[in-house]
């Protein structure tokens, strides 16, 4: 057995480890799963899907993204002051996404093809929750937050927690158990599951498929509230809500009293506005119905107007023409007046002769009367001298 | 009384055409000119009523349009 302080030691592996030369300026292929740079100094670790291996970059030059899947260069280094070994890189090369971020986008576009991110499946949220089922960790700072929003905004909210693990190999199961259980249970009005952010493979069980298809088919208004404002998960797609923080969704599912006064208001508004409306369209009824009225009694009397002119146009034309008529009889008779006008007659040189008084024929004359000749302007007294039959 | 007056013509008239005497002849036509004198007046006359009461009917009705 050796015996050696902790500096001791840590020189002795620091000598190894920097004297290596199989250490010195290695390429190393691998995934980000944290990258923060702070005083220019860069740390992040690389993954593969077995292990880690911590990463420093002095005079940082680019930012990465976690997920990022990058090839570095540098020598292993060890440092005795953290007692950690790390790999002191000189050079990031970007080469395509991760493996895990890969995934995500693969199961992202299978469930959007599916249908299961519609925004027709989603249901919304009931304007005043009084009740909410919170699916995290009992233990989590995530709870608490929640709680002291809801606290604050809406003391009244009842809120279940089901306590599930939001990280690592149980948390799909418990997540999954936690939303069915609330999804059965009647008191609840709105389902949250909610966690504190953290890296792509610490918010990994919320990319799950089956914890997707199960927040899909969910019959109460689902919010998923994992991570921070930035990381996305499959849950929030699915979900019929998504807030990018715990806090958040403790705001939007909590109303207060100011959210009261002004859904009543609205309420109101919407009220008189309505009535309002009715009112104006009754009085244009009304305004119709008595122009139309008007118009009918218009026409009623424009009619029989028109019928009384033609009354008495046709009283006109049938005393007219009755008049006409007498005329024409009159003047018909004047006519033959005319015709036979005796004076005329004799004027022409017809003579009127009477024997006796009577108009003389064969029988009543006979040879030696006297008899009566009236002419134009003379009139003789005459005796018959002779008697002869005409024919 | 105008229409007698006219049936009394047409009947003269008529009467006229059968007479033989020439006293009757002319007494017929004396009493049918007369009376066929006193027929036309009468209807002009009426003629002549008829348009003025058709002309106050007329008056009546413009006035009326214009209080509308």
């Amino acid at each position: 057995m050796k015996i050696y302080t902790v500096s001791a030691l840590n020189r002795v592996i620091k000598d190894l480890i920097d004297n290596e030369f199989i250490l010195e300026d290695v390429a190393v292929t691998g995934e980000l799963s944290s990258f923060s740079i702070t005083r220019n100094i860069a740390y992040f670790t690389l993954k593969d899907s077995e292990g880690m291996l911590s990463c420093v970059q002095f005079s940082a030059k680019q930012e990465f993204n976690v997920g990022d899947f990058v090839q570095v260069r540098g020598n292993v280094k060890y440092y005795p002051k953290g007692g950690k070994l790390s790999l002191n890189v000189f050079e990031i090369e970007p080469c395509g996404q991760g493996e895990l971020y890969q995934q995500f986008l693969k199961l992202k576009e299978k469930l959007q093809k599916e249908g299961l991110f519609d925004e027709a499946h989603k249901i919304p949220l009931p304007r005043f929750i009084n009740s909410v089922g919170v699916v995290t960790s009992k233990t989590g700072a995530v709870l608490q937050d929640i709680k002291n929003v809801t606290s604050r905004r809406n003391p009244n909210l009842d809120i279940y927690v089901y306590d599930a693990q939001v990280q690592g190999k149980m948390a799909v199961q418990n997540v999954i158990e936690g939303i069915t259980y609330f999804d059965n249970l009647s008191d609840v009005d709105v389902i949250v599951v909610a966690r504190g952010g953290g890296s792509l493979e610490d918010l990994a069980p919320f990319n799950d498929e089956e914890l997707a298809r199960v927040a899909y088919i969910c019959n109460k208004p689902l919010i998923s509230a994992v991570g921070h404002e930035t990381d996305f998960s499959i849950l929030d797609f699915v979900a019929d809500l998504r807030a990018p923080t715990p806090s958040a969704a403790a705001e939007l599912i909590t109303f207060n009293n100011a959210d009261l006064k002004n859904y009543i208001k609205d309420l109101v508004s919407a009220m008189s506005m309505k009535t309002d409306k009715l009112l104006v369209d009754l009085k244009n009824n009304v305004d119709l119905s008595i122009l139309s009225i008007e118009n009918n009694l218009q026409s009623i009397i424009a009619d029989e107007n028109m019928s009384i002119v033609d009354l008495i146009n046709q009283i006109e034309k049938n005393v007219v023409s009755s008049l006409d008529n007498a005329t024409y009889r009159v003047n018909m008779s004047l006519n033959t007046l005319d015709k036979l006008n005796p004076i005329k007659l004799l004027k022409r040189g017809y003579s009127s002769v009477t024997v006796q008084g009577n108009t003389l024929n064969y029988e009543n004359a006979h040879v030696g009367d006297s008899i009566k000749v009236v002419a134009a302007d003379v009139i003789l007294k005459a005796e018959i001298k002779e008697k002869e039959k005409r024919c | 009384m105008l229409e007698q007056n006219i049936k009394r013509l047409e009947e003269i008239a008529k009467k006229i055409e059968e007479s033989v005497s020439l006293d009757e002849s002319l007494k017929l036509y004396e009493e049918g000119c007369l009376l066929a004198k006193n027929c036309l007046k009468e209807l002009e006359k009426a003629k002549g009523k008829i348009v003025m009461v058709k002309k106050e009917f007329n008056k009546k009705e413009k006035a009326e349009d214009k209080d509308e």
